[in-house]
């Protein structure tokens, strides 16, 4: 018998003041808390380098082309602004925990989600609707720029989407605010990648 | 039961909370079969939805550029939520517990692992087979140029298919990964002193990104011929059949792959340290590690970047990097990435040579802070020089910064150089194996960096490029200098990682079998180029027949060497006479931790009171030993948690 729980690392029992049996907040200390974040922020920086080089590409191919007649809402400040109003939410209901207001911090990244994908779908129309060549200088790194956003877009949705699962079910409080806090800051590092991107197809 | 499970607790926490262990069912089927079957089903449905309904084409082909990529994407998800996912990542993120069964026997490798050393040893295990798919395929190109005509492959584009399929595996599934995702995962947290790596959950599901990519990358002839070899150069890259399709997903899953041991192992570094483990304490492998972690970080998404731009010229199409762009521009973004990858290639072994040396001298390492430096400044530069890829398309001005900076990393690369050399001297190096091999890799680096300075200048450069010259000086530096310290790296990691001693008599033999070989084969190839052979041909002139025919016999026994090697090393894995603790007296602290897989590295807290190279010092590296040493021969240090 020794050997065979051998390897699960895994906690046994709930910490024993939860309420019921099942999973329970996960209370990191500081140390623990500093490496999740430094985990996150390498993680983001790694994913801001696709983004670098989208954007090189833009001027490499595209010098800085505008094509006259660009929608300037749809794949442009729309879902720019449904990203930023997401965060928004997003922080606040992060920030609510601090009171220990969980569910508003749930209901907040709830809204997240909702403005959320009406941006990604803001984001996508441009992939139907264009008035520009799709295989022109400007249109292959533009759309391949949508296809980008909208697919680390869609990722940050699944993450939001969870967290706001385990704040509902009681596991993101004022002590783990982990959960909450870092899908305020997937959420935000996507709004912030597209705003880039915005402006340099848009402004430059 | 549960009072045990306490001093495992530390290594997990995350923000899915707690889960529960269930007891392992005895008669459970390894996950990895599981994980087979959803990608399958995953496969088809989701390339039948999108080859017969969503985007039809002429003749209604059943598997078409555009199915097959979602319906790869699909498979790749089904696979890594079968091998566990599901119950390890998906579940936890919405709120549910955690509940993962492990059973301790073989099928613990076949599932997702939270244990770093399991995921070190089913990292070692996929890419050396990679090394040995891979080197099959190039035994299959050596078999074709032993005659000066089309033989062995149909047509000119399986050859070429073949080339490809060799150089990429090699590069993205052996090269990048054998020493960072497999020894890394396995040693680094061992050698901090730590119980874990800092997100067991990354390295638990990246390793599975591997045998999806190279199978997908293997298995690219199904979808069609491919000519452009492992740069995947456009706008060639759009002119062949879909098999290229395959390479830029397998080469995805690679990638991610290394990036996410990246991440997990630069956070290792800086939180999992043990107390008194400061930086300028912690061993050279970690600084190594470090190194080629960052060039990872900021490389790897730029070339994924390049080949999902590169996919959609392929299956949208787009006209990229030929009408739109230029094929400079592909060049430039490939090779931006291509040199920097030459490094996470050899900077590890630069670091495995200081570790083996000092050890098998029991001599202090001489200079460690260059030694430091030079893995350090070889890093910075490497993001300096890509352009000496592209001497041919270039002016004769804008060679000159790249050129110099090129000759200029030679400078650190002397450093990793020196002070391998310095701890030799005048040092007596046990002539076992490790030493051996580690000897044998300085001898070919040099060779390879000699043949690196040269082409570097211009002048030769326009005459050698793309010749066998270049296949020579980069096989020189590969495995002349990174698989030799990759075995090097077995041997003398090998009574840490099963507990058994390797057969001193035969690993030497071998060894020197393989040196033989290997220089036979490649020392050639400069000859070859400076005869004029061409790289990405099938069928030469005839005037280069003979020396061709016999180079492709010594290219057997070098693959013959290989594989005797694994053959050597499976069977003494098992067979092998019981290696005791700590067998070349090394202070690193993987060698005061017996813990075997699943198995807990230090029961009580290390505490780390002086650094580990200075031979002259006898006194322990340790404040608290004990807990931490074997109990019982083939024990582990501290059994994991029991159940009493
Ligand atoms: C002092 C060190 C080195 C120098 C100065 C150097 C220089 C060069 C130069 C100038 C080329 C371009 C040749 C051409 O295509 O015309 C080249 C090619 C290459 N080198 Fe190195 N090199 C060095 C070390 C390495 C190392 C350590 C590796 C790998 C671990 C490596 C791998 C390669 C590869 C793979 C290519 C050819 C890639 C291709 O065309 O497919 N080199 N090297
Ligand atoms: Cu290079």
């Amino acid at each position: 018998m020794t050997r065979s729980l051998a390897q699960v690392k895994v906690r046994q029992k709930p910490v024993p003041s939860s309420p019921a049996a099942g999973p329970s907040p996960a209370v990191l200390d500081r140390r623990d808390y500093a490496q999740h974040q430094f985990g996150l922020m390498l993680f983001m920086v790694t994913q801001g380098i696709p983004y670098f080089v989208l954007i090189n590409m833009r001027f490499m191919v595209a010098g800085a082309y505008v094509p006259p007649h660009l929608d300037v809402w749809f794949g442009a400040l729309l879902p720019t602004i449904l990203l930023w109003i997401g965060a928004a939410f997003a922080w606040r209901g992060a920030l609510a925990l601090r009171n220990d207001r969980t569910r508003q911090c749930a209901r907040d990244l709830a809204r997240t989600e909702v403005v959320g994908a009406v941006g990604l779908v803001a984001l996508m129309a441009p992939f139907w609707r264009h008035s520009f060549d799709p295989i022109g200088r400007f249109g292959t790194v533009y759309l391949s720029s949508l296809g980008v956003a909208s697919f680390y877009t869609l990722v940050a949705l699944a993450v939001v989407l969870g967290a706001a699962f385990r704040t509902r079910r009681g596991l993101v409080t004022r002590l783990a605010p982990w959960g909450a806090r870092s899908a305020a800051a997937v959420w935000t590092f996507n709004a912030a990648s597209w705003l880039v991107l915005y402006i340099v197809f848009y402004s430059i | 039961m549960s009072s045990h499970v306490g001093n495992a607790k530390r290594q997990f926490v995350t923000s899915g909370g707690s889960g529960e262990a269930v007891l392992p069912d005895r008669r459970m089927t390894p996950p990895v079969v599981r994980g087979i079957l959803w990608a399958a089903i995953a496969f088809i449905l989701v390339n039948t939805l999108v080859s017969q309904v969503l985007d039809r084409q002429a003749y209604d082909p059943f598997i078409t550029k555009v199915s097959v990529t979602f319906a790869w994407t699909a498979a790749l998800c089904g696979w890594l939520l079968g091998v566990g996912g599901w119950e390890m990542l998906v579940k936890p993120h919405f709120g549910y517990p955690l509940v993962w069964r492990t059973p301790a026997d073989w099928r613990r490798y076949f599932m997702l692992s939270l244990d770093h050393k399991v995921v070190g040893i089913q990292y070692l295990a996929t890419s050396a087979a990679g090394l040995f798919i891979a080197g099959f395929a190039a035994m299959m190109m050596r078999a074709e140029l032993m005659q000066a005509r089309l033989w062995f492959f149909p047509n000119m584009s399986a050859y070429l298919s073949a080339v490809g399929i060799h150089g990429t595996i090699m590069m993205f599934a052996f090269g990048t990964v054998v020493l960072v995702g497999g020894f890394g995962n396995y040693l680094i947290p061992l050698m901090l002193g730590a119980n874990g790596s800092a997100f067991p959950r990354v390295s638990a599901i990246s390793v599975w990104l591997l045998p999806v990519g190279i199978a997908t990358v293997a298995l690219s002839p199904l979808l069609g011929m491919w000519t452009t070899g492992w740069r995947a150069y456009a706008p060639l890259s759009g002119q062949d059949p879909s098999g290229i399709v395959f390479y830029y997903l397998g080469v995805f899953a690679m990638t991610v792959s290394s990036l996410l041991v990246a991440v997990n192992l630069t956070a290792t570094i800086i939180f999992k340290r043990a107390a008194g483990l400061t930086w300028n304490r912690i061993p050279m492998y970690a600084w190594g590690i470090l190194a080629v972690s960052l060039l990872n970080i900021i490389w790897l998404p730029e070339i994924q970047m390049t080949f999902i731009l590169s996919l959609l010229n392929n299956i949208v199409p787009f006209p990229l990097f030929s009408q739109v762009g230029t094929p400079l521009t592909y060049m430039e973004i490939f090779w931006l990435f291509g040199h920097p990858e030459v490094y996470i290639i050899v900077v590890p072994a630069f670091a495995i040579w200081q570790e083996i040396l000092p050890v098998m001298g029991q001599k202090t390492l001489f200079a460690r802070q260059w030694g430091v430096l030079g893995l350090v400044f070889v890093m910075l530069f490497s993001g300096l020089v890509w352009a000496h890829h592209m001497f041919t398309n270039m002016r004769n001005s804008q060679m000159l910064p790249f050129s110099f900076f090129t000759e200029m990393i030679s400078i650190p690369t002397g450093f990793a150089y020196l002070v391998a050399l310095g701890t030799m001297w005048k040092a007596r190096m046990r002539p076992k194996a490790p030493t051996v091999l580690v000897l044998m890799s300085m001898f070919n680096f040099l060779i390879g960096g000699v043949t690196g300075v040269l082409l570097a200048d211009p002048v030769i450069n326009l005459q050698a490029h793309d010749t066998f010259f270049i296949v020579g000086h980069f096989h020189y530096t590969i495995i002349g200098a990174m698989l030799f310290s990759a075995l090097a790296a077995v041997y003398y990691w090998m009574p840490r990682l099963c507990g058994r001693m390797y057969s001193e008599t035969w690993a030497n033999l071998l060894s020197v079998w393989v040196f033989i070989a290997f220089n036979a084969v490649f020392g050639q190839f400069f000859l070859l180029g400076l005869r004029g052979m061409n790289r990405w041909v099938p069928v030469y002139p005839a005037y280069l027949q003979n020396m061709n025919f016999e180079v492709s016999i010594f290219a057997f026994l070098l693959g013959i060497g290989f594989l005797l090697h694994l053959i050597h090393v499976v069977w003494m894995w098992n067979h092998g006479e019981p290696a005791g603790t700590n067998p070349w007296q090394g202070k690193t602290l993987e060698w005061h931790s017996a813990s075997g897989p699943g198995q807990t590295n230090f029961a009580v807290a290390p505490i780390v009171l002086r650094g580990f190279y200075n031979y002259a010092d006898r006194r322990p590296v340790l404040a608290s030993r004990g807990a931490g040493e074997r109990e019982a021969t083939g024990g582990g240090a501290t059994p994991g948690p029991t159940a009493e």
